[in-house]
């Protein structure tokens, strides 16, 4: 590749305007916090120059590894980013230095999944691995893991708490992938046609079905509601656009449903989830107080928001994590939540228009993977906040504070602009 | 390999299908932040109470602009004097709101309009928001007067302008401090003593004989007798088997008229006049001097009763009425009311305790808009206020007359069921030119002309050396 290459790509400048976006966000949020006399944390200029720098870093990084990347993927990912840096200042003004920091980490992530990327056919031959030691990996989290608000999901690894189930998502990615591409064409037809004998493809869903079961069981025992869910729709998402099948579709959706109700029926903690999200009001001070007090702050929001800094969303418990939508609707309003949701719909436009210029099954769906997992996991949160469904406690992508969440989410990201550079690329290469 | 047109056609549905969630999620957040405004003034929510100790929160002031309430620059609510507790009433997370701190929130937290047109003004301009003063009718030397006149005896003092109904006087014993809710508030709120109780507007008490002065309004006004009419009163009088005794005629005074039946507070001549009056016209009566009814104020106020809910309208029970035990139960604010309209001409300027929202002690808008409506005739009116005039000139009532000052009154010591009396007193001053009405209630206090009327004498002499 030559310089003339990597500095002309049209893509990159694009790039480039889409990411003063994130920049003129994260400086407009550090003003308003400013004039709303925010105590802000005394190193907030060092945090911003760290979070700006990482993004021209990561930037600079597509340029060199991926110049063909289509140029949504980062510039979504940092203003997502520059959303949450904002929030975790306004909201956990002492861990704002730790969310910078993670970030950084992430851009490293983000590199490493851009240069697995460009050659992500190579990771086809994880396929299996990855199913396997996804399901180690919540094996070890049962017997060595540490319990944090009543779910048992992190792992002391070096002295930091990782949460293991963000990790398992890469591995399920890359399982999904390589499994539906394995199979997709069988699962799609209704028969397996040999000689003179027809077959059910049903017995292809076997593998799948066996380490989604596995998984759902495992995070039933660690009481992960929230990952069930993303594992679950991610699972009839991928089996969709693999097969185009109704069929499994509606199956998965049966399997959701049965879960649901046996985690009401079987599980206090599933149960008190369900019954709060239905009536908070019984328990204002205990189990409901969590989503009264969410619901108290989307409502002040209005229309335009309180203003950074000028709202109560504070009150909320877990605001900086679980429930950092809600902070958004308080302090941004209506127009700013909305926003940020169009912001991950623009995301799985993006990851969607990349499995569709993929050249090949594999990239297509690890591409509809990756898009598909970010839309379910933000659409889960945003719906229980909104109290659309009953509250789940999983992360905001690239937005709630969270070192694991942020890791793994820029890798994945990076993964995405990896494949995007490598179909891109080879369709510029037939064209030529 | 997948089909690149099939595979094309599911992702624009997955596409589809997002938008559609996206949908959802701003019908959502439309339901919530534009509809539900109900939400932001639940007591459950954070935000009302956070508006309270907003260090902005504007002061409450007396009507010379002394500072009755502020608060500091932590947001602690500072108080200045518990003799107005009531009136300045709290706000605390715990135990709710009350006084002018509740009825008047929204003024002192800053909040804007409420409306359509004033919730959009409001998205688009949410600067810092800075609380309105309020500036009340309290007289910062009728109020000391009448807390240091009653002291630590459990009862009310409330003394207001009859020409005006700006309340000049308020207290209420025992009283609280309003800023140590907090420490104290589940004691406050298990006290028997009811320190939390606004007794002057919510207090309710039999108004003994000072509530003759309705009975005379409704016999006097309905033609039923007149000011000169000769009474008689035989030992005892008897309606339906029920003996009323004669109780308090001067010695060796065999007939004389009805003024004096008045002046000397005789029970069975009013119980006779009652019974001759009639349920019909006394209800009346009383119901236009506000009986019957929360009487508007700008607090809660406790509706005075005439009858208990469902008691039978016997004669025997409107003897009683008549001369103020039966089952009334009245509020000093009430009997307030009673006074300043027989001061006033027959006209009640409807009390209030507000001048107005101040601004860097500028009006910036007044509160109530009080109204004057006419109760009793002028001439009935008149009438009365020369009956009063006669209970202080007959030295019915110590402690309350001044020298070169007319002062009308009338006492009254009203069984409080348990052997006890509450001493009672009802006045207004001066009688020619009234500027102020008031009213003491002594919690088993004694005799009214004894107890309660030197504090009554006490709040005049404060309201008249201005």
């Amino acid at each position: 590749m030559s310089l003339r290459q990597a500095t002309g790509s049209r893509e990159r400048n694009i790039e480039v305007l889409l990411l003063t976006g994130a920049a003129a966000f994260a400086v407009l949020g550090w003003y308003a916090l400013r004039a709303a006399e925010f105590a802000l944390p005394a190193n907030t200029g060092r945090i911003l120059t760290q979070f700006a720098a990482s993004g021209v870093i990561a930037h600079v990084a597509v340029r060199v590894l991926a110049p063909r990347a289509r140029p949504e993927i980062l510039a979504v990912s940092a203003f997502l980013a520059a959303v949450g840096l904002v929030f975790v200042i306004r909201l956990a003004p002492d861990v704002a230095r730790d969310q910078a920091n993670w970030v950084s980490v992430g851009v490293v992530a983000f590199g490493a999944g851009l240069w697995a990327g460009t050659r992500y056919a190579r990771l086809k031959r994880y396929t299996y691995t990855a199913g396997v030691a996804g399901l180690g990996v919540l094996l070890a989290t049962g017997l060595f893991g540490t319990t944090i608000n009543g779910a048992r999901l992190w792992v002391e690894v070096a002295g930091q708490s990782v949460q293991t189930t963000e990790l398992i998502k890469v591995f399920l990615i890359i399982f999904l992938a390589g499994y539906l591409a394995d199979s997709a064409s069988v699962l799609a037809s209704p028969t397996l046609r040999l000689g003179d004998r027809t077959y059910s493809g049903a017995a292809y869903l076997v593998p799948l079905a066996a380490v989604v079961i596995g998984a759902v069981g495992a995070l039933a025992l660690l009481r992960d509601l929230g990952s069930i869910a993303i594992l679950l729709l991610l699972a009839i998402g991928g089996l969709y656009v693999a097969t185009g099948r109704a069929r499994f579709v509606a199956g998965g959706l049966a399997l959701l449903a049965t879960t649901g109700l046996v985690g009401y029926l079987a599980f206090d903690h599933a149960q008190v989830r369900i019954d709060t999200w239905l009536d908070p009001g019984a328990d204002p001070g205990g189990a409901g107080y969590q989503t009264m007090q969410a619901t108290y702050a989307i409502q002040a929001g209005g229309i335009t928001g309180a203003g950074p800094g000028l709202g109560r969303p504070d009150v909320v418990p877990a605001a900086p994590t679980d429930y950092v939508f809600t902070a958004i609707a308080e302090e941004l309003g209506l127009a700013g939540a909305a926003g940020v949701a169009l912001l991950y719909v623009a995301f799985l436009y993006g990851g969607l228009r990349v499995a569709a210029e993929a050249g090949d099954t594999y990239g297509r769906l690890l591409a509809a993977s990756i898009a598909l997992l970010m839309a379910i996991q933000a659409a889960v949160i945003i719906a229980g906040n909104l109290r659309v469904i009953p509250t789940t406690g999983i992360t905001l992508p690239f937005v709630s504070y969270g070192g694991s969440s942020l890791v793994v989410n820029f890798g994945l990201a990076g993964l995405l602009a990896g494949i995007s550079h490598a179909s891109r690329k080879g369709l510029t290469d037939r064209r030529a | 390999m997948l089909s690149p047109g099939a595979f094309e056609r599911r992702l624009a549905s997955v596409g589809s299908f997002s938008l559609l969630v996206f949908f959802v999620f701003f019908a959502a957040l439309a339901y919530w932040q534009v509809f539900r405004t109900d939400l932001a003034g639940d007591d459950r929510n954070p935000r009302v109470l956070s508006a309270f100790y907003d260090p902005a929160r504007g002061r409450i002031l007396d009507r010379d602009g002394n500072v009755l309430a502020e608060s500091l620059g932590d947001g602690t609510r500072y108080y200045t004097d518990a003799s107005v507790a009531h009136a300045v009433g709290y706000l605390d997370p715990r135990y709710g709101s009350q006084g002018v701190e509740l009825a008047f929130n929204q003024e002192l937290t800053g909040q804007r309009p409420s409306g359509w047109a004033g919730a959009l003004q409001a998205e688009f301009d949410r600067g810092r928001l800075e609380g309105n003063d309020i500036r009340l009718t309290l007289d910062p030397a009728v109020q000391a007067a009448a807390a240091a006149a009653l002291g630590s005896r459990k009862g009310a003092v409330i003394a207001l302008d009859p020409r005006s109904g700006e309340v000049l006087a308020m207290v209420s014993v025992p009283t609280y401090d309003p800023g140590g809710l907090t420490t104290a508030g589940d004691a406050l709120f298990s006290d028997p003593d009811a320190p939390l109780l606004n007794r002057a507007i919510q207090g309710l008490y039999p108004p003994g004989s000072t509530f003759k002065t309705v009975t005379a309004a409704a016999a006097l006004g309905g033609g039923v007798i007149t000011p000169e009419t000769i009474v008689e009163c035989p030992g005892e009088i008897v309606i339906d088997g029920f003996p009323v005794s004669c109780r308090n005629v001067p010695q060796g005074v065999g007939t004389y008229p009805f003024r004096d039946a008045f002046t000397f507070s005789v029970n069975a001549i009013f119980a006779d006049v009652g019974v001759k009056t009639g349920w019909e016209k006394l209800l009346r009566t009383a119901r236009a001097f506000g009986f019957e009814r929360q009487i508007a104020f700008t607090l809660e106020t406790a509706a005075s009763q005439v009858y208990a809910p469902g008691s039978a309208l016997s004669r025997v029970l409107l003897a009683s009425t008549a001369f103020g035990q039966g089952e009334l139960l009245a509020t000093p604010l009430q009997m307030a009311v009673v006074a300043a309209v027989i001061a006033n001409d027959g006209e009640l300027a409807r009390p209030h305790l507000t001048i107005g929202a101040y601004r860097d002690g500028a009006l910036v808008r007044e509160l109530e808009h009080p109204e004057t409506t006419r109760v009793i005739d002028t001439s009935l009116a008149r009438t009365l206020r020369d009956f009063m005039v006669a209970v202080v000139d007959n030295g019915q009532a110590s402690g309350v007359s001044i020298p070169g000052v007319s002062v009308g009154g009338k006492t009254g010591t009203a069984e409080a069921g348990d052997g006890t009396s509450h001493a009672w007193f009802v006045a207004f001053a001066p009688a020619e030119n009234p500027r102020v009405a008031v009213v003491v209630v002594v919690e088993n206090g004694g005799q009214g002309g004894v107890v309660a009327s030197p504090i009554a004498g006490a709040v005049i002499r404060a309201v008249l050396a201005q």
